[in-house]
């Protein structure tokens, strides 16, 4: 009789979600990440800032080579070969980034098996249900896809770019940060500018000041460091309505409100109600203070608007993970990375010589419905 | 600073295709031929703290998750923490016991209650952050551990069902695989054929309407930027990120590893450290055996017309080598990939699949004119610093292409002549091929006769600067 895998010693699973700018790393069965550290890698000493935007297949191999690298000597500590791997990933994340991260670990690095899950269907994982309406706004992008009964609802997915970095756009033409050293980064700085002195105002303060009108109480300026040696002023209203950028409609009147309810109008009417009352937040941004509690405000002020008149809703419902927004994706997979389905939505190396070819997630089919 | 470590003017071309420096190749000695980080395998020989610099072993580390158990790190600077002690006196009839906190002597930063008690030993147990909601993570990997079992479960008894297979079988194929997993998962045995086998039941979350609105006091509350945390420490505790400096922990040091790399051809190690000492018992570094080329001397280029050009050949080895030049032809550049093997060379039994070579893409902008025949170069003799004699025979030395030697060193005219179309203020780039004698000295399993000398070929390219 031959001997099965699950008579041997059981093999170790890594969990990696590479985000655009922060990658989530750690061990499956794990309730947190190792390391949360920037999407960063080189290529002979060129720092590559962003690795989706790797166009070329060489640059990407040799990127996503040197940044695996990183993640199994320096934080890790172990030799990627013959260890299972389970990459969450966004359903939108081009294929063939995929398919060139799938090479550079089974031929480079000999990794036993590889799952590609999706992280909106990994992130209910954290919760235990299986239908949800799931937003994830990190840093690119805010992408939406509804997930019924573990199947991610395609044909309703959204995306815009209103996230993370929209609101770093913001900070950076409302304030001015003056004359920078050349190792300093207008881009680091924003981020941490957003990250320490903004949030999300509430929705009634929000239009006042639109129209240009004061607001009591006036939100405190914030004495802000660059470096330890200039200081310079973060204006309250700034702070407050640095993040007014992502509910704000553009042309076409979209924001990631009327996202929320487009996917809720163009799905199933026995579906609609189920959806609104099961919305998942996930990804960095929307751990922004007063994030969910403006979203909501914003979500039933549309729905008074003629458009969305009609959908039978009154409520939306949250629901709160047990984790930090910005990692249950990889929580997702960590859980799902205990079960038994891992062995069976694995691919293993062998498979992937013989076939050379990546498969998709089960449930999804199809990714050309997408691209 | 960064830009001049960019500056590369002499590289060499990695049989991987890579373009590399000197010393950041690796020299295969027995596949006789360069190799880069890119195209060894990495291992791990040993895990040790920085700071402490203690060994541990794979297991231990593991179970350390990788930290160090002594050194501790402040969570606001991420330098090492030092343990500071005072007298406390809880009761005046006892004797004041002695407590002990963390403090960072380079931001201040020190340990807060209650996050992190002061600690009645040096050594204290300083507590680690959890998540709260811990015990609901478990019951989740337990429903979906118990889930994905019953899937499997549901499957064997269709299909014990619907083929009409034979217990054993059944037995061989699903039953002791599931009796298996439920036991790894740490679940009580159930019978064989499944009855009585129910999934544990978990609350699905319940979502919320009344979501956190903001704090009441955060549009008038005086903001401290020094007491609220950056991404950088936040992330440090993935499940805590807490916002307030004060509420971090300390963290635990994160242990590094010291690697051993492998040819991934020949899967002989290039280098592999010694245990606990910073020395390395195998070292196959380029930089020791290949002849290393300088610029010396490049008259002004100028487009269309030759200048000349002085390079200096430096052998590291404690042998004599030749070198021979060649010129570089871009049409066959990416063709011969792996060398020859040495005649009787142990071959791995099953050669596996490699990663693909990299397309060497090169534009010239120049002929380069080479030195003919071949050019001896003396060993390098430490000893001999001063001693002007040569050592190898200078008779055949064409002075046309012999600027001067001394030692181990030999400087070389060469000509280049950048092509008519080249943009001012461009480097010029130009190539050729350098083999060099390698004497090699291994003993081969298979043949273990007398040393043989083998031509090495290395593709150089070298970016001329053009001003
Ligand atoms: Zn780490
Ligand atoms: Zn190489
Ligand atoms: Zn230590
Ligand atoms: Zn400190
Ligand atoms: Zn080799």
């Amino acid at each position: 009789m031959k001997l099965d895998s699950d008579f041997l010693p059981e093999k170790q699973c890594i969990v990696i979600d590479i985000g655009t700018k922060y990658t989530k790393f750690g061990f499956a069965t794990e309730h947190s990440p190792r390391c949360i550290i920037r999407t960063c890698c080189e290529i002979d000493g060129i720092p590559i800032p962003d690795i989706y935007k790797c166009k070329d297949a060489q640059n990407l191999t040799l990127a996503l080579t040197n940044f695996i690298h990183i993640l199994f000597y320096k934080h890790a500590l172990i030799a990627p070969k013959d260890k299972k791997v389970i990459i969450v990933e966004s359903l939108l994340s081009p294929t063939k980034f995929k398919e060139i991260l799938a090479k550079v670990l089974f031929i480079t690095y000999e990794v036993a098996s590889l799952c590609f899950v999706p992280s909106h269907c990994a992130s209910l994982f954290t919760l235990g249900i299986s239908t949800a309406l799931v937003f994830d706004v990190g840093y690119k992008e805010a992408i939406l896809i509804p997930v019924c009964e573990g199947v991610p609802v395609l044909r309703l997915w959204q995306t815009m770019p209103l996230a993370g970095e929209a609101v770093e756009n913001i900070i950076k033409t409302r304030i001015n940060i003056g004359q920078l050293s050349p190792d300093e980064s207008i881009d680091s700085i924003a981020e941490d500018i957003k990250s320490r002195t903004c949030f999300v105002t509430t929705l009634k303060r929000s239009k006042i000041l639109e129209s240009g009108n004061t607001v009591e109480p006036k939100t405190t300026s914030v004495e802000y460091h660059i470096n330890g040696e200039r200081s310079i002023q973060i204006p309250g209203d700034i702070r407050e309505t640095a993040y007014d950028v992502l509910f704000e409609e553009n042309i076409d009147n979209m924001s990631i409100t009327t996202m929320i309810l487009e996917a809720i109008v163009n799905s199933n009417v026995d579906t609609r109600l189920k959806l609104a009352e099961n919305i998942v937040l996930m990804g960095g941004t929307v751990m922004a203070k007063g994030f969910m509690a403006r979203l909501k405000e914003e979500l039933l002020e549309k729905l008074k608007s003629p458009n969305y008149k009609n959908l039978k809703i009154k409520n939306f419902k949250f629901h709160i993970p047990p984790a930090s927004e910005n990692y249950i994706a990889w929580l997702g997979g960590s859980i799902f990375g205990c079960t038994n389905n891992l062995n069976i939505l694995s691919q293993t190396r062998e498979n992937y010589i013989n076939e050379s070819y990546v498969p998709d997630w089960p449930t999804t089919l199809t990714r050309q419905m997408i691209e | 600073m960064a830009s001049y470590m960019l500056q590369k003017t002499v590289t060499s071309i990695c049989t991987c295709g890579l373009q590399k420096l000197l010393p950041d190749l690796f020299f295969c000695r027995h596949c006789l031929t360069l190799r880069c980080d890119f195209c060894v395998s990495h291992e791990i020989d040993t895990t040790y703290c920085p700071h402490c610099f203690e060994n541990l072993s794979s297991t231990e580390a593991k179970h350390k998750k990788n930290r160090c158990a002594s050194c501790l790190e402040c969570p606001r600077c991420f330098n090492t923490l030092s343990i500071r002690s005072y007298s406390r006196t809880s009761d005046s009839k006892k004797t004041p016991q002695k407590m002990y906190y963390l403090l960072c002597l380079f931001c201040n930063w020190r340990s807060h209650e209650p996050n992190v008690p002061d600690q009645p030993t040096s050594s204290g147990n300083w507590p680690v952050y959890k998540n709260p909601n811990e015990a609901r993570i478990v019951d989740l990997i337990n429903y979906y551990k118990s889930i994905s079992l019953k899937e499997v479960f549901d499957k064997q008894k269709r299909s014990t069902k619907n083929y009409g297979r034979n217990y054993m079988h059944f037995l061989e194929k699903f039953g002791l695989n599931a009796m298996m997993a439920r036991k790894r998962a740490g679940l009580p045995n159930f019978p064989m054929d499944g009855t009585g086998y129910c999934t544990p039941q978990i609350s699905s979350s319940e979502a919320v309407e009344n979501v956190l609105e903001l704090p009441e006091d955060i549009f008038e509350k005086v903001v401290d930027i020094k007491q609220i945390s950056t991404l950088e420490q936040r992330f440090a505790t993935p499940e805590l990120q807490s916002e307030n400096v004060d509420d971090l922990f300390p963290i635990r040091k994160h242990l590094r590893v010291k690697h051993s790399l492998r040819c991934r051809v020949c899967e002989h190690n290039v280098v592999k450290p010694e245990y606990n000492a910073v020395k390395f018992k195998i070292k196959h570094l380029a930089y020791y055996h290949v002849p290393e080329i300088k610029i010396i001397k490049c008259e002004p280029l100028l487009a269309g017309k030759s200048s000349s050009l002085v390079l200096k050949l430096c052998n590291p080895a404690q042998t004599p080598t030749a070198v021979r030049f060649e010129k570089l032809n871009l049409k066959a550049i990416n063709i011969v990939r792996e060398p020859r093997q040495l005649e009787g060379e142990d071959l791995i039994a099953i050669p596996k699949q490699l990663p693909e070579p990299i397309p060497i893409v090169l534009k010239l902008q120049g002929d380069i004119v080479v030195p003919e025949g071949e050019i001896k170069i003396a060993a390098r003799d430490d000893t001999a610093e001063y001693d002007d004699t040569n050592e190898v025979n200078t008779d055949y030395d064409d002075p046309k292409y012999v600027y001067w030697r001394k030692g181990n060193k030999v400087a070389l005219k060469f000509e280049v002549k950048p092509y008519e179309n080249i943009a001012k203020n461009e480097n010029v780039q130009v190539g050729f091929i350098m083999n060099f004698m390698y004497l090699d000295t291994m003993s081969h399993v298979m043949n273990q006769k007398q040393p043989q000398s083998v031509l090495v070929p290395i593709k150089i390219v070298l970016n001329l600067p053009n001003s």
